[in-house]
């Protein structure tokens, strides 16, 4: 079976983090991640800031963003990436944490998990896996 | 309800002290998924199914292809080294 690695966004962060019913399927996503073998969950460092931001003094939501980042680790970026990452924010007019999201995704050839997919494909970012798209007809 | 009393080794019995919310918040997240009514847990299997489909079809060799295809793309666009 063929590894498939995913990248989840700041959106993805923050719904998982909110845990209402809108996070359906991040936590589906991600329990069947669990049980794939090989598989990685790819966290950019750029997104968590952008999570944090937005969940501000959310105790509970920091909480368990803290436990996912423990779970799957972040992925820290180097300065080509910091570099990619200022001129796809500049050009873009995308946060720096999805330009690390998008970058990161065609490094490790992967799809960006988000909530977000309408801003990535405005971006240029065809390689999305628009979570919001989950919930049945 | 008679709580269970569980004995905690050193080392976990600190590392609940340290962190009460995160302890805290775990045990939410446990009770939420098991406290699905009905409803939640007919679109929780919906979502389950949907997430399975999205999966098998990123596993193809015509979605890798089109995944680097528009990779490459992106970079492009920005000017960025492939």
């Amino acid at each position: 079976m063929t590894v498939l690695d995913v990248v989840l966004d700041a959106s993805a962060l923050v719904v998982y983090a909110e845990n209402d019913l809108q996070a359906l399927p991040i936590d589906e996503l991600l329990d069947e991640l669990r049980n794939d073998t090989g598989g990685r969950v790819l966290i950019p460092w750029f997104a968590v800031e952008d999570a944090l931001r937005i969940l501000r003094d959310d105790r509970r939501a920091l909480d368990r963003l803290q436990a996912l980042t423990a779970e799957f680790g972040v992925q820290l970026p180097d300065a080509g990436t910091q570099q990619a990452v200022e001129v796809v924010v500049a050009e873009g007019q995308v946060t720096a944490g999805m330009a690390h999201a998008m970058l990161l995704a065609v490094t490790a050839g992967c799809d960006v998990a988000t909530y977000s997919a309408s801003t990535l494909r405005q971006a240029g970012f065809a390689a999305v896996n628009d979570l919001g798209d989950a919930f049945p007809d | 309800m008679r709580r269970p009393e569980v004995e905690l080794s050193d080392k976990a019995a600190a590392f609940v002290e340290q962190h009460p919310h995160l302890v805290e918040s775990l045990a939410g997240r446990a009770v939420e998924r098991t406290s699905d009514t009905p409803e939640t847990a007919e679109l929780r299997a919906g979502v389950r199914e949907r997430v399975r489909e999205y999966l098998a079809a990123s596993r193809t060799e015509e979605a890798q292809a089109a995944r680097q295809a528009s990779g490459q793309a992106f970079l492009a666009r920005y000017g960025l080294p492939a």
